[in-house]
């Protein structure tokens, strides 16, 4: 019941996710090597009995709950046991959670059961204890030193499946938790450099096929590109293909309850029920892009910008994707990249020019290195015949598609086809919507929707910009 | 509407008796508790008087004098009971003395406050009392400052008696883990002290403990809760307190996260646990009020131990400099707190002088 289709169809339970900060901090009093490693594996080792202390707390967000995970997994308040069934918890929390599930498909209340839940938890330390206890000492140590003092972003996440207890879970959760100590203290040292460290930073990847979370920790401050090799080993160990990323931080796990900041929509394709055709199969856009449209980004492009924003839109899947880390490019951005290649004159930054398919091939090569196949028909009523040809870009390569030429720009995100009857139909994104970020509005008036054959003018002609994935992890 | 006070008998036969003692402008301190709604005076002391009285001072209050008294007694407070105001027992025009009363209790609040680490929010009273007695009528004048605005001007409020004010209040403790690490600077590169690090180490753990999340006998309870609901009003409650701390980082640490590893000339630790003990008046208080006692006696009971312990650390460099004249007022100096802890007061069990020693015996 509590089963949901992610934005790459793939089937999750409820998560229990904790997060909050350790401090880590202690004195180096020595330079060398061995001596700076010990000191901090005895201060990771500290905070590993800290959390596996009696002082160790876990607080349910918007609600009463608080667990004590190493008292016996004491619970407040008292109507709440160790063997509570894991998800009554949800009944305690008292939150906007409908509004936030609700917010994108408000209205259609068969969703609502869909969204995977999120309880959500807060790292805490008891500071207090039964006394008495002594009363404080003051200590002062001068020497020559160095003091490392930092907060370790612990973000552990566990699956709860319907059988699970609270005690099942939270036993679970500080197995994860002391797990990554462990892990963030192996990449610190490993990424150590004389006296200058990195904080490590957990990032959550979702596997393929339903095989559910995976918590990666990286050293900030590193980029992606000096990481390849602790990805070529998370890409063996999980048995994935080595032609493309999983791995990079932009491909990080986005929670149902985390809400974009940027206000784009993502893939609302999502919402719609896909067409069934005879005999047929539905070949979609991989990943995430967002949606890209008129009058976004305070820019009155209507009229003239549909395929700088079915651009964008491609863009936006080559950054989420995780194979650029550049931001989508303005009009402007992409305005001055085609004069920088030559293929406009420099009157053409700051006009309102259109773009058509080879633009945006040019674009994409320019900023982003990515290559494109351009495929072309005459007629839009040869359309209907890009079956295959659409069917195997979308098998192989997932890119959204563009398509322009002599009449409007447009997304493609995929095709249903029937190999045997030619039976097609087309999943447009519309770059020509004016409106805001509403996705009902979106999916009922078909700015994003499935379309026959006749959606294409008959007559016009018609050229794909069909962008290639570079062969990356 | 004005402030109405709260006031213990008891508190009515002290001052009686001060005037009876004729000793013509006597001043000392009004100690209670504020609330939203009414406030709680449960004692007051006199000032002790000066060993060396000050020349030329004439009738008017000394200033630092009583600044300084308040000061120590504040330190010495249980949970809960705080320095609200002063009294002057004077046989001058009770109009003539406002104008003295008002810088007076505008300087005692400045020194405590400048010794505490606690902010205060919105919802707290800033009003403090001034009284003036005329020992001959027994004219009681009572006004009040709001000490957050210099330029207040005095509101008047009630001043009512009544018996066993403080017979019922609940207490709440807890004892607090301390560990406290706090880097010391390269001598080069800077040349704070290590009372100022200190501080600095002090802010961040006060801005956890502000923002802890509080339990009451094991519950959360929410902010406007009744703290005593559903109990016997004349019963004193004996609750317990556990406070969880989520480690944010105080917006003005002195590291950001790029500066993992600094350099340090060595470091100060603070390592125990501190006792807090904190009452509660019984007039329906809110499980919010109980919090912010209990929090501020906790900050300020780790603010004064640790400037006791820093105190005792500092103590030989200060004499080789030569400090620690016969200045009153620092209350830097060591020796003074041997006297001062061997008195542990509790005006809610045991009514106990607050005037002796004098501070100047300190250096004896």
């Amino acid at each position: 019941m509590t089963m949901i289709v992610d934005s790459n169809g793939i089937e999750t339970g409820d998560f229990l996710r904790v997060r909050g900060p350790l401090e880590l901090k202690c004195i180096l009093d020595s330079t060398d090597v061995t001596l700076v490693r010990k000191a901090i594996s005895r201060t990771f080792e500290n905070l590993r009995y800290h959390v596996n202390s009696e002082s160790c707390v876990l607080r349910v967000q918007d609600s009463p709950v608080i667990i004590w995970p190493n008292k016996g997994v004491h619970v407040t308040p008292r109507e709440i046991t160790t063997s509570t069934m894991c998800e009554e918890l949800h009944k305690w929390i008292q939150t906007d959670e409908q509004e936030m599930a609700g917010k994108r498909s408000a209205k259609k209340k068969g969703k609502k059961s869909s969204v995977a839940r999120v309880i959500s938890l807060n790292l805490m330390m008891e500071v207090t204890k039964p006394g008495p206890l002594p009363a404080p000492i003051l200590c002062k140590t001068i020497q020559k030193s160095h003091f490392l003092s930092t907060t370790l972003p612990m973000d552990c996440v566990v699956n709860i499946r319907s059988a699970d207890t609270i005690k099942d879970a939270f036993e679970g959760l500080l197995e994860a938790l002391t797990h990554q100590l462990h892990e963030m203290e192996r990449v610190m040292l490993c990424h150590m450099k004389g006296t200058t460290l990195s904080v490590p930073e957990p990032f959550h990847f979702l596997l393929p096929e339903s095989r559910g979370l995976v918590t990666a920790v990286y050293p900030a401050g590193v980029p992606d590109s000096q990481l390849e090799p602790q990805r070529k080993e998370l890409h063996e160990r999980f048995e994935l293909p080595e032609d493309r990323p999983y791995f990079r931080r932009a491909n990080a796990y986005h929670f149902p309850n985390e809400l974009y900041k940027d206000g784009y929509l993502r893939n609302p394709h999502l919402a719609l029920t896909h067409p069934t055709l005879d005999d047929g199969k539905v070949y979609l856009v991989h990943g995430l892009y967002s949606y890209h449209h008129y009058m976004q980004d305070r820019m009155d492009d209507n009229g003239w910008g549909c395929a700088y924003r079915s651009l964008q839109t491609i863009c936006s899947w080559f950054q989420q994707q995780g194979y650029v880390e550049r931001p989508v490019p303005t009009h402007k951005e992409i305005q001055q990249a085609l004069v920088d290649v030559g293929d406009k004159q420099g009157s053409f930054v700051g006009s309102r020019q259109w773009i058509g398919s080879f633009e945006v091939h040019a674009v994409l090569n320019q900023l982003l290195g990515v290559t494109s196949k351009i495929s072309f028909v005459s007629q839009g009523s040869e359309m209907a015949s890009k079956g295959r040809e659409l069917a195997n870009h979308f098998l192989s390569e997932g890119t959204p598609v563009m398509i322009g030429g002599g009449v409007l720009a447009h997304t493609i995100l995929g095709v249903a086809w029937s190999e045997t009857s030619g039976q097609i139909r087309f999943l447009i994104l519309d770059p020509h919507y004016t409106g805001a970020e509403d996705l009902q509005v979106i999916t009922d008036k078909g700015w994003c929707g499935w379309k026959g054959p006749e959606f294409w003018d008959q007559t016009a002609y018609y050229n794909m910009c069909l962008p290639q994935r570079p062969k990356a992890i | 509407m004005g402030r109405g006070y709260i006031v213990d008998d008891t508190v009515e036969v002290y001052l009686s008796k001060l005037c009876e003692q004729q000793s013509d402008h006597v001043t000392g301190l009004v100690i209670g508790q504020n609330s939203i709604q009414r406030d709680f005076v449960v004692m007051a002391c006199r000032t002790p008087s000066r060993e060396e009285p000050l020349v030329g001072a004439g009738k008017s209050p000394d200033k630092e004098w009583i600044s300084e008294h308040a000061r120590q007694v504040s330190r010495m407070l249980p949970g809960g009971l705080s320095v609200i105001g002063v009294f002057v027992i004077s046989d001058a025009d009770a109009k003539e003395t406002l104008a003295s009363l008002r810088q007076l209790v505008f300087a005692v609040q400045r020194l405590i406050s400048s010794e505490s680490l606690w902010k205060a929010d919105d919802n707290e009273v800033t009003d403090c009392v001034t009284l003036h007695i005329n020992p001959k009528s027994r004219k009681i004048s009572c006004r009040t400052f709001d000490i957050k605005d210099p330029k207040s001007l005095a509101k008047p409020a009630d001043w009512k008696y009544q018996a066993a004010v403080c017979s019922s209040w609940s207490t709440m403790s807890c004892c607090v883990k301390v560990d406290l690490l706090v880097p010391l600077p390269d001598n080069k590169a800077c040349t704070k002290s290590m009372d100022e690090c200190l501080k600095e180490g002090l802010k961040v753990w006060t801005y956890q403990i502000e923002n802890a999340v509080c339990l009451i006998d094991g519950i959360q309870l929410p902010d406007d809760a009744e703290l005593t609901a559903g109990q016997k009003r004349n019963v004193r409650q004996v609750l317990t307190a556990q406070l969880l701390v989520t480690p944010v980082r105080y917006k003005h640490a002195v590291f950001t996260p790029t500066d993992v590893v600094q350099r340090c000339g060595g470091a100060l630790s603070v390592r125990g646990a501190i006792h807090s003990r904190a009452y509660v008046h019984n007039n329906k208080p809110k499980a919010k009020l109980a919090e912010k006692i209990l929090k501020k006696d906790v900050v300020s009971t780790m603010v004064t131990r640790v400037q006791m312990l820093l105190d005792e650390l500092l103590a030989p460099e200060d004499e080789s400099k030569g400090v620690g004249t016969d200045k009153p007022g620092t209350g830097t100096s060591p020796h003074l707190w041997p006297h001062l802890l061997c008195l542990i007061i509790n005006p809610l069990h045991r009514r106990t002088s607050l005037y002796s020693p004098p501070p100047q015996k300190r250096n004896k």
